[in-house]
């Protein structure tokens, strides 16, 4: 219990939580990588194999939260357990972090990063292919690197006390807002745009009618939302067979 | 035949190397399906056809992260292009070349997530339930489990991406003979304005909370608010 996990020890556990995901199934979901990930420290917490394997149960339990903020729950259950707490409280505290993580990452990552680099990415598009591409990987990945590399760090100094911490710079008010502003720039870069490729074969009339139609196809689409993969392959097969035939 | 057989190789290699970030991150971060078409785009000098594969598979891959494997679609659109590219077939965008290419990506994509997921039910469970990891000693036994896991994922990408490549060069080449004689530029046009669009209109759809695609339609009244000014 007295040993001293360095810098490297919990980079170890970063970079292998690259592969958190390679064993989930339904049943146990991330709890086999988890335990994979932590190894290197855990083993250095508990040389003695029979300590080992009763810590190791401590996470024999279905785990699931976001794959790219499972760093900060790592560490900070690295703290708890170099810390010697209860096994009660380790697992408590696991159960409760990993869901709020889930939400936070969901929202944040999917709603509000994927969504606002690609409507940079769309406004970057005027400079050529290749500022896209480079907008694309640096904007989403400066991210997602930071939080997963800074992530057990920041868990570990934190540890029982990181998920409030977390919240208060990535609440569901900061998230909202931040979706509420991409959204409208999403809408402006995306119709310039549209105008711009538009004008060519299509007169200016039709601009506004196929916008509307556009996000009131949004709209069903928000409202049956597999709806998507049925109605594209159907009009791309359609799209086919009639090139054929005419 | 040598030259397609080292081709895919190439395929079974860089795809099962590309599908491993998906497989065990389960976030593609680094391969996104406009990366990975453009790059396929640039090297084959066919950047405008590999952006309009990559916005379009882009857009449908923000709004709907279930039902499809974005990541093997990307491959398979973005191999497709590359070898198509390699044997001097012009791809442009909303041709009917360009469209199968699409269309066999999305499919491939929705049919292997299928399959995923089932094989994820039951052969993955049972592996993992075989091996009785919880009861080892020195937790050697984690690290062999998920090796084992990285190396299956490893092949069973590679074979996806083969297969996905093949079946969309295929229909890319056989939809490039049979319509050669009068292709339809209005049409093609339209297509190939019509599918990002669609795109969008997935991504707003996606965004939760109803109110959402009315904050992006206020972007687009501002739009034509300054496009009517200038």
């Amino acid at each position: 219990m007295t040993a001293k996990i360095t810098k490297t020890d919990l980079l170890k556990v970063s970079a292998r939580l690259m592969l958190i995901q390679s064993a989930w199934t339904m049943q146990s979901m991330q709890s086999e990588g988890f335990v994979f990930c932590l190894m290197p420290v855990l083993r250095k917490l508990f040389p003695d194999n029979s300590k080992l394997r009763r810590v190791i149960n401590h996470f024999h339990l279905p785990i699931n939260t976001h794959p790219f903020l499972v760093s900060i729950l790592a560490g900070s259950i690295l703290k708890m357990e170099s810390e010697g707490q209860s096994q009660r409280l380790i697992i408590s505290y696991l159960r409760t972090a990993m869901t709020a993580l889930a939400a936070l990452g969901d929202s944040y990552f999917h709603a509000v990063l994927a969504f606002s680099s690609m409507v940079a990415v769309l406004a970057t598009l005027i400079f050529g292919a290749v500022a896209g591409l480079v907008t694309l990987l640096v904007m989403y990945n400066a991210v997602h690197f930071l939080i997963r590399f800074a992530g057990i760090f920041i868990g570990f100094r934190k540890g029982d006390a990181t998920i409030s911490a977390l919240g208060k710079w990535i609440d569901s008010g900061k998230t909202k807002l931040l979706r509420t502003l991409t959204g409208i720039a999403g809408g402006f870069v995306i119709s310039m745009i549209f105008t711009k490729m538009a004008q060519d074969i299509l007169s200016l009339f039709w601009i506004v009618p196929i916008a509307t139609g556009l996000v009131l196809v949004a709209f069903v689409l928000n409202l049956k939302r597999s709806l998507w993969a049925y109605v594209l392959p159907s009009f791309l097969l359609l799209v086919l067979i009639s090139e054929v035939l005419i | 035949m040598v030259q397609a057989l080292s081709i895919f190789a190439a395929v079974f290699v860089v795809g099962a190397m590309l599908l491993l970030e998906r497989r065990c991150l389960g976030k593609p971060a680094v391969v996104q399906p406009l990366v990975l078409c453009l790059i396929a785009g640039l090297l084959q000098g066919e950047s405008t056809t590999g952006l309009w594969l990559g916005i379009s598979l882009q857009l449908l891959s923000m709004g709907q992260s279930h039902y499809c494997n974005w990541v093997l679609a990307a491959i398979t659109a973005g191999g497709s292009v590359a070898i198509l590219g390699a044997y001097d077939i012009l791809l442009v965008p909303g041709a009917p070349a360009a469209v199968a290419l699409l269309l066999v990506s999305i499919l491939v994509g929705i049919v292997f997530d299928f399959i995923d997921r089932k094989l994820s039910f039951s052969r993955g469970n049972s592996v993992i339930a075989g091996a009785d990891i919880w009861k080892s000693e020195s937790g050697e036994e984690f690290s062999r489990l998920i090796y084992r896991m990285v190396f299956r994922g490893f092949l069973f990408g590679g074979m996806q991406s083969m297969l996905g490549v093949g079946l969309a060069s295929a229909l890319g080449y056989a939809m490039t003979v049979l319509t050669s004689v009068q292709p339809h530029l209005f049409v093609q046009q339209i297509v190939a304005l019509l599918v990002p669009l669609f795109g969008v209109s997935v991504t707003l759809g996606s965004l939760s909370g109803r109110v959402f695609p009315f904050y992006a339609f206020i972007g687009v009244a501002v739009s034509a608010g300054v496009g009517g000014i200038l």
